[in-house]
């Protein structure tokens, strides 16, 4: 009754409401549901499975070589890791005790870090960031990007295109897909395409779908970005993505009226430099605008946190969807709406179209 | 023998298991599922890897006779138990500290702090309230749908909901509990 209040007979529903000792029960229930599931509606945490899985691997491996049955707590050298990894959070490279073992540690795991990708950038939720035609420019300005987007298609004959720190490439595998299949999107994608059951009024069916594949972003920075960035390596994935289109009732063939995307959450890998190297170059770029450095500054932890840009003359509000924050954008004007979440299984969703923000709120919350 | 040790008591994890591509798929799909449903329980990222580490090395002693879904499945509910058992042991460790320092003649600004305090304790009610209840809470509100829950807690899939709505309300009143304890001291 509370988690899917469609799913009660209505004989239920219809007793339940006239009964008054089943509505305070119902009532306590929701308020119980309400405030749990706000004690467990704060972000969380994204691992670095890359990093896990190294020294998951690593422990399983001195294991065997100590060839010794554990008892109690896990031999001291097996847990070297995450101690080396919680001073390193705790007291930056501040190493007290001075044990050689702990030492010799901390330069393993750099060494290792610098030799090895690390996931740096896996959003939970979405954010939204103001923004400007003018800050745009100026911030692409600062960072020298005019006119680098350029060929954003497939094995770029062009190659790593400069800008004012390093080198850019893009790599996006093959054109879309357009299909009419369902399962032909998902198995192109991977992706499990979740589709509302009830259309707006005015929406029609079936949908038409477009499948993106991966594509990456690499940043190569030079030793002009300064000692923390040079020679580090950024890069950025997206993808793979399904966008489903509902066309009008009306409306001319081909002009979608709503659509839903699904799409893997973005996610950034780095050679060695870190997210807080790179937010503080960005920000202390001469020619950055201040209110946008002032923006990224209050998405908080840049590692988890999915900006989405809104654009001028829209305006936005916040909300959720099945617990997840989302972002919800409405055109001046109320001609178009929209709405951007994170579910909890890492998948970045959004409904939008030529329908009002109570029409793209139904449709989100049947997706969850 | 508390699961924590069972867990520990048992052969080591071999290299030859977690060189298996099988178990690398299966920590690389579980893993994060793993973390976040041990940071339902210890709140705070850091510990919730150490928990989910530790879950996944025990996962990879066990692997070949549980097979997948059994599996997956197992480190779930193992998440909650070795969480709830970190935050106990944590919990313990405190007030050994408590008592051996005197309390600071003023909070820090760390103490002040709303949220801290309200995960805090949100860790020592879940730490209370039954063990099949913190289970029920933390799996569902750790991402899983209720058909994943049951198979977990190897419940009916219909039974899933009452003891959700249970769980939610002795949170509740656990929560209440703990505010009043924190605005007597």
């Amino acid at each position: 009754m509370v988690d899917e209040p469609l799913a009660v007979p209505d004989a239920v529903a219809g007793h339940v409401d006239g009964c008054a000792r089943c509505r305070v029960r119902r009532d306590r229930v929701v308020d119980d549901a309400a405030a749990v599931r706000h004690l467990f509606g704060r972000p969380q945490p994204v691992p670095d499975v890359d990093r896990a899985w190294r020294c998951v691997v690593d422990r399983a491996d001195r294991a065997d070589r100590a060839d010794a049955p554990h008892t109690g707590r896990p031999h001291r050298a097996d847990r070297l890791p995450r101690m080396v990894r919680r001073r390193w959070r705790v007291a930056g490279l501040t190493v007290s005790g001075g044990t050689a073992a702990v030492v010799g540690s901390v330069a393993l795991v750099s060494v290792a870090a610098a030799a090895t990708l690390t996931t740096v950038f896996a959003p939970t939720h979405v954010v939204a960031v103001p923004t400007t035609g003018v800050n745009l420019h100026a911030f692409a300005a600062a960072l020298g990007l005019n006119g680098v987007a350029g060929d954003r298609t497939g094995s770029s004959p062009s190659g790593p295109r400069p800008f004012a720190f390093g080198t850019i490439q893009w790599a996006a595998s093959s054109t879309p897909l357009r299909t009419g299949s369902l399962d032909a999107a998902e198995s192109a994608s991977g992706l499990d395409v979740t589709l509302p059951g009830t259309l707006p009024s005015g929406v029609v069916g079936p949908p038409r779908f477009v499948v993106e594949q991966t594509a990456t972003v690499t940043v190569s920075f030079d030793t002009r970005a300064g000692p923390s960035l040079a020679g580090s390596m950024f890069t950025l994935t997206a993808g793979p993505a399904v966008v489903a289109r509902y066309g009008g009732v009306g409306t001319a063939a081909g002009v979608p009226t709503l659509a839903v995307l699904t799409m893997e959450r973005p996610t950034a890998t780095s050679d060695g430099a870190t997210v807080d190297s790179l937010e503080s170059f960005l920000e202390t770029r001469p020619g950055v605008p201040k209110d946008l450095a002032q923006s990224l500054r209050l998405l908080g932890d840049l590692r988890t946190a999915l900006p989405i840009p809104i654009p001028p003359g829209a305006s936005e509000s916040t909300t959720t969807v099945a617990g997840a924050p989302a972002v919800v954008l409405t055109e001046a004007g109320g001609v178009a709406s929209g709405v951007v979440w994170e579910d909890h299984h890492g998948v970045v969703r959004t409904v939008a179209g030529l329908v009002d923000q109570e029409d793209v709120l139904g449709v989100a919350n049947q997706l969850g | 023998m508390g699961l924590e040790a069972r867990l520990k008591s048992e052969p080591s994890a071999t290299a030859a298991t977690t060189a298996s591509p099988d178990f690398e798929r299966f920590f690389r799909a579980q893993y994060p599922v793993v973390v976040r449903i041990a940071w339902g329980v210890v709140r705070d990222a850091h510990l919730a890897e150490d928990v989910a580490q530790d879950v996944m090395i025990a996962a990879g002693r066990r692997f070949v006779d549980l097979g997948v879904d059994r599996a997956v499945a197992w480190v779930r509910v193992a998440a909650v138990h070795l969480g709830l058992n970190a935050v106990r042991g944590r919990q313990r460790r405190e007030e050994r500290h408590r008592r051996a320092r005197p309390a600071p003649p003023t909070p820090s600004p760390e103490e002040l702090f709303v949220d801290r305090e309200a995960e805090s304790e949100i860790r020592t009610a879940l730490a209370r309230i039954p063990l099949h209840s913190a289970t029920v809470l933390l799996l569902r509100h750790g991402g899983l749908s209720y058909a994943e829950v049951a198979r977990a807690m190897d419940v009916k899939v219909g039974h899933v909901g009452t003891m959700l709505r249970r769980a939610e309300a002795a949170l509740r009143k656990e929560m209440g509990k703990e505010v009043e304890r924190a605005t007597r001291t």
